[in-house]
């Protein structure tokens, strides 16, 4: 029995290689992060047979034939090696608060220098910016910067942190990585709004750099990603336990799409999710959605609708839950847990005032959760 | 079968035809997002359609014996496909295209709107040609029944485009006109049957008999509770999931309320249009209150559509003494104050209120006293219509009624982080357009851009600290308008990326007779839905007169050419005029009602006439040939001659449309003006209308027709509708933004001149 398994064995992985064909087993070499010979050149792929590789970046795990791109239009095999088109070519480089992320437990207040390159490893039906996000960089205008000019950018404007967003910043992860480490030794810190599709290797590879993430959790089910997102959901869980057991600043976002998941017993099953899961400190933003991209036959996400998610969050115990999208609501502002008082008042993108004194609520001195010193 | 009962048949035919194009055009036009290019690619297929059912199935008739019969059964098909068809246009998109909510770019509304289309404009098309063949057996006239056909058509045609105007899109729900359609059909049926004497029963009995049930059910069907059932359930699966409480008509369009909460959402024609009692907090409060504070002391203000649901509210805030506010359509506001929120009931019941139910640029036009304000509620130029309010000729017209310092504002579709190719054009036609006539042009980008335009520098002089300073001093309360938020959407560096983003090597300017903001727009929309038909949209872009003019003379030469060498060709030239008749027929009349509504505004009824007078020209250009038809010994001379006119006509066009409005300022001109474009509409008609039975005899004399009524019939009804849906594709969507109003007139003159060249070498080989 041994000696037959053993010998089918044989067979099945010699008999490919000796025909020539792909055979993953034996001929792929692995690259998982180490020195490029190329700075665009992709930090996480195998090569599978000397000309198609396949790209380890993501969960999708595109095998990419030679002079072709993978599905995030970004990563091209170019002679057997996959090198990143986007890298240092930057589509988007702009400064803007923090809070527009939403991450209100950063450092609040502070500008931050924003950066986004093409395309997007999602194809999201209500995607705010698809322009940047639906297209390759060659349908694009783009800039050139090196890692360390994009740094210096921000020291220039007295920046107190990069942010990459706007698109998946997974798309652009050498780029990414780069900026990040120079970002780092210069004291700035570094944020990223992901959707966290992103493959366990990468992330953990990334987070040492990395200091605030917000993760957009688009729905709670498979079959909302699937229809509205191309996309899955185990692997964006998977993410956000990693980032959270690594110690980086997590924060959550949940976009309420009318119809497609505003099921309030959906939103209770990620409630309950994120307290056994994330525990009870994971801010959660509840934000509404206005007709956008091509999902505009819908209608806005009811205020009521975004108060019920609200309440279904508190009820399962989350400390930190907000409404977004909807300037002026009481709940778009931080409430210590513990006194129920206002301790950051914010209209909208800006910051009013704020109660927190060394990490602690002003009035109860309650610890409260997040990178708040300046 | 008594001739009256034929004639009545043709003219069912003829009303069948319109109301069903009307009813599916509206249906899908609320499924598929409604713009210019949506309407042009229904209108398009349903011609297409209906050409392929003439000319293919319509050459059966020669074959064929029973030709009542399978006139009977074309009936019947068409009555049981119409009412299908209404209910495929509702649910298609939801059961087999797309997610709920999601629109679908160009292919799906192409190919979806082909086949929901296809079972009723091919029987349609088809009843057309066996219409002829009864009507030429009944007559034992070839050349002059199919002329007599065709103008029956046509009265039909008129008669059932007022009904459908007029009366029963208002009163009726579409499954209910489908039922009517389909029991006036089903019901003539029975009289082209009606069995004449004893006999053994066969195959026309039974039809008879099915004719009779289908009657019976038809009407069973419209007067019980059955056609709202299932105008219910379909209107459920249109919206699925998105619990749609109201459901109307009006003559503008449609008007769907979708309550969620305690939240009511309003569609026009499918497009979101108001959200109360929380609208989209960010956008109005930006829209209102920046303009508000760069005026020193706003009083008079103009709301253009979309005030309703917050806008209006917000400006209330400020202590104005009056608010005109313009809407299009009674059914919006009257669906407003049905489903009333507490926001909707305070801005509308305020007395400082004026709401207006006409056209905006009639009313801005037409108004006596002067605005510290105008706002134009619109999002953009989508369609021919709205762009009139995106026009140099608007934007002047609303200077003259702005008071000293007196700000114009608009919005267009933007981005905060990246200004694609389509973006950069259609945002910077609107600003070069603002900018020939206003002095200060100020912008705010954002996803939604503001452009503030004025003649008073104290627009472009405000800092966002007066802003502040106004806003302190007025005591406005806002959910949004803190001094860092005020500094962060005016700074400098944001406007400069945005400006340098739009920069172009050239200047282009939106105006009434050329609306590039159109064209734009559409490229806008199309890179939504399609971005791989943006390089064909950039392709478009460039299209000029020289290169249609090029493309023109090629392909005559080359016709000419291959009509020498094979004669046989030559036949065709006949259809080939027919063809370029209707296209350019489609696209002249759509120059006149365009350049209608510039001057006299959207007014329905108008437009109605207006196209009522162009059928009625059809109509008497026809009767007018086919009653001297065996008079007429040089058909060809006579043909020619419609030729010519209608060269001369496209090219005398453009100098008749180019009024300038200030003109209709006097009764008398406005009057006479009024008159001419009515003359133009009818004349445009008749010219055609003169056309098609003379190409019958011409054509059926020669050794190309077989002197067969079914083939010549199909293939020269088929010839000229499949001209008019290439004029109803390209005309409203290429030509007359790319080209202008002048230009595609003088395209046409060159398509018409080819044709008649073509026709003068179809003569010399035919002797």
């Amino acid at each position: 029995m041994l000696f037959h398994w053993t010998r089918r064995k044989f067979l099945q992985s010699i008999i490919p290689a000796l025909s020539g064909l792909k055979c993953a087993s034996i001929f792929s070499a692995e690259r998982n992060g180490t020195a490029r010979s190329m700075p665009d050149e992709a930090m996480f792929y195998k090569t599978l047979d000397g000309q198609s590789v396949q790209c380890l970046l993501c969960p999708r795990q595109c095998v990419i034939s030679e002079g072709k791109r993978g599905f995030c239009r970004n990563r091209e095999n170019q002679k057997g090696k996959l090198h990143s088109k986007v890298y240092g070519k930057p589509s988007v480089v702009d400064i803007g608060p923090i809070e527009k992320a939403p991450l209100y437990h950063f450092i609040p207040g502070h500008s931050r220098l924003c950066l986004t390159c093409a395309s997007c490893n999602l194809r999201c039906k209500y995607c705010h910016n698809w322009h940047l996000s639906q297209k390759s960089l060659e349908d694009l205008d783009y800039h050139s910067h090196s890692p360390s000019d994009i740094v210096k950018q921000a020291e220039n404007h007295k920046l107190r942190s990069v942010s990459f967003t706007y698109t998946e910043p997974t798309v652009y992860y050498e780029y990414l990585y780069d900026i990040s480490v120079i970002a780092r030794k210069k004291g700035l810190k570094t944020s990223m709004v992901s959707n966290g599709f992103i493959r366990q290797e990468p992330l953990l590879n990334l987070l040492p750099v990395i200091d605030a993430v917000k993760i957009d959790l688009k729905g709670f089910s498979e079959k909302f990603y699937e229809e509205v997102c191309s996309a899955s959901l185990k692997p964006v869980l998977e993410s956000l336990i990693t980032v959270k057991k690594n110690n980086t600043w997590l924060e959550i976002v949940n976009l309420v799409v009318p119809t497609l998941n505003d099921d309030p017993r959906m939103i209770d099953e990620m409630c309950r999710w994120i307290e056994q899961n994330l525990g009870i400190d994971t801010p959660l933003h509840f934000t509404r959605f206005f007709p956008n991209y091509k999902l505009t036959h819908l209608s806005a996400t009811p205020i009521s609708t975004l108060e019920s998610a609200y309440e279904i969050a508190r009820k399962n115990g989350l400390r930190y839950v907000y409404v977004g999208n909807v300037p002026g609501h009481l709940r778009n502002s931080t409430f210590c847990p513990s006194c129920n008082r206002r301790v950051i008042h914010r209209a909208h993108f800006d910051v009013l005032e704020t109660k927190i004194a060394k990490g602690k609520c002003a009035f109860c001195n309650f610890p409260l959760q997040g990178i708040w010193a300046r | 079968m008594k001739a009256l009962t034929l004639k009545a048949s043709l003219l069912i035919m003829g009303a069948s035809g319109i109301v069903a194009q009307i009813v599916l055009l509206r249906e899908l036009l609320i499924s598929f997002l409604g713009n210019e290019l949506t309407i042009g690619i229904i209108l398009a297929n349903w011609l297409l359609l209906e050409a392929i059912g003439s000319s293919l199935i319509g050459r059966s008739v020669e074959r064929l014996k029973r030709r009542l019969e399978v006139y009977v059964l074309l009936q019947i098909f068409f009555s049981i496909a119409l009412p299908f068809s209404v209910l495929l246009s509702r649910v298609f998109k939801n059961i087999l295209l797309a997610s709920p909510g999601e629109g679908v770019g160009l292919v799906p509304i192409f190919c979806s709107s082909f086949f929901i289309l296809l079972p009723v404009s091919v029987s349609h098309g088809a009843l057309f040609t066996y219409g002829c063949k009864l009507y030429s057996q009944h007559e034992k006239r070839d050349a002059s029944s199919i002329g007599k056909v065709y103008v029956f058509e046509t009265i039909g045609s008129i008669i059932g485009g007022l009904f459908i105007t007029f009366l029963l899109i208002q009163y009726f729900h579409s499954f209910e006109i489908a039922l009517l359609i389909a029991s006036m059909n089903a019901l003539i049926s029975i009289f082209l049957l009606w069995p004449e004497g004893p006999s053994f029963p066969q195959i026309r009995d039974a039809l008879w008999v099915f004719s009779i049930i289908c009657t019976v059910v038809f009407f069973i069907l419209l007067f019980s509770p059955a056609s709202d059932m299932i105008h219910q359930s379909s209107i459920q699966l249109q919206w699925k999931g998105l619990n749609p409480v109201h459901y109307e008509n009006s003559i503008y369009g449609n008007i769907t309320v979708i309550q969620r909460n305690e939240q009511f959402t309003f569609f026009t024609d499918g497009i979101l249009s108001i959200t109360a009692p929380v609208p989209d907090i960010a956008f109005i409060e930006d829209f209102v209150h920046f303009s508000m504070l760069f005026h020193h002391h706003p009083e008079s203000v103009l709301i253009l559509s979309g005030g309703a649901g917050g806008m209006i509210n917000e400006v209330l805030k400020y202590p104005v003494t009056r608010v005109d506010y313009v809407e299009l359509d009674p059914l919006l506001l009257k669906l407003i104050h049905k489903f009333a929120t507490p926001l909707t009931q305070s801005e509308l019941a305020d007395p400082r209120v004026k709401v207006h139910y006409t056209d905006g640029r009639f009313f801005v036009k037409k108004a006596r006293h002067r605005f510290d304000l105008i706002f134009i509620g619109l999002q953009a130029p989508q369609e021919l219509q709205t762009n009139r309010l995106f026009s140099s000729e608007f934007f002047s017209m609303a200077r003259r009624k702005l008071r000293p310092g007196g700000i114009i504002v608009l919005t267009l579709p933007g981005s905060l982080t990246y200004i694609s190719p389509e973006l950069r054009e259609l945002n910077g036609c609107i600003l070069d357009t603002l900018k020939s006539i206003f002095k200060y042009v100020r912008i705010i980008p954002g996803d939604t851009n503001l452009y503030f335009a004025s003649d008073s520098d104290t627009l472009e002089r405000a800092t966002s600290q007066d802003i502040m300073k106004r806003l302190e001093e007025r005591r406005i309360p806002t959910s949004l308008f803190t001094q860092s938020y005020i500094e962060y959407r005016l700074h400098e560096r944001r406007v400069d990326w945005f400006l340098k983003s739009i920069e172009r090597k050239e200047v282009h300017i939106n105006s009434d007779f050329k609306p590039l903001g159109v064209f734009y727009y559409l490229s806008y929309w199309n890179s939504l839905f399609s971005p791989y038909l943006s390089k064909l949209f950039r392709w478009l872009e460039g299209f000029r007169l020289e290169l249609s003019f090029g493309i023109l003379a090629v392909l005559t030469a080359l016709l000419a050419i291959l009509s020498l060498k094979m004669p046989r060709l030559s036949g065709y030239f006949l259809p080939y005029a027919l063809f370029t008749s209707g296209f350019a027929d489609m696209l002249l009349d759509l120059a006149i009602i365009f350049a209608f509504q510039t001057l006299y505004g959207y007014l329905y009824h108008q437009i109605g006439l207006l196209i009522t007078i162009f059928m009625a020209g059809i109509a008497a250009g026809s009767f007018f040939t086919v009653r001297r038809l065996d008079r007429i010994q040089k058909g060809y001379r006579f043909f020619l001659a419609t030729e010519l006119s209608l060269v001369l006509f496209s090219l005398l066009l453009p100098f008749a449309l180019s009024v300038p409005s200030h003109h209709l300022e006097k009764k008398a001109i406005y009057a006479l003006i009024y008159a001419t474009f009515l003359a133009m509409s009818f004349v445009c008609g008749a010219l055609v209308g003169l056309q098609f039975p003379l190409a019958t005899k011409i054509f059926l004399k020669t050794r190309f027709s077989e002197k067969r009524v079914g083939h010549t019939a199909g293939l020269l009804y088929g010839a000229d509708l499949f001209g008019g849906f290439l004029g109803g594709l390209l005309g409203g969507v290429l030509l007359l933004p790319i080209l202008g109003l002048k230009e595609s007139c003088v395209m046409m003159a060159m398509v018409k001149m080819t044709s008649l060249l073509l026709i003068l070498l179809f003569t010399r080989i035919q002797r």
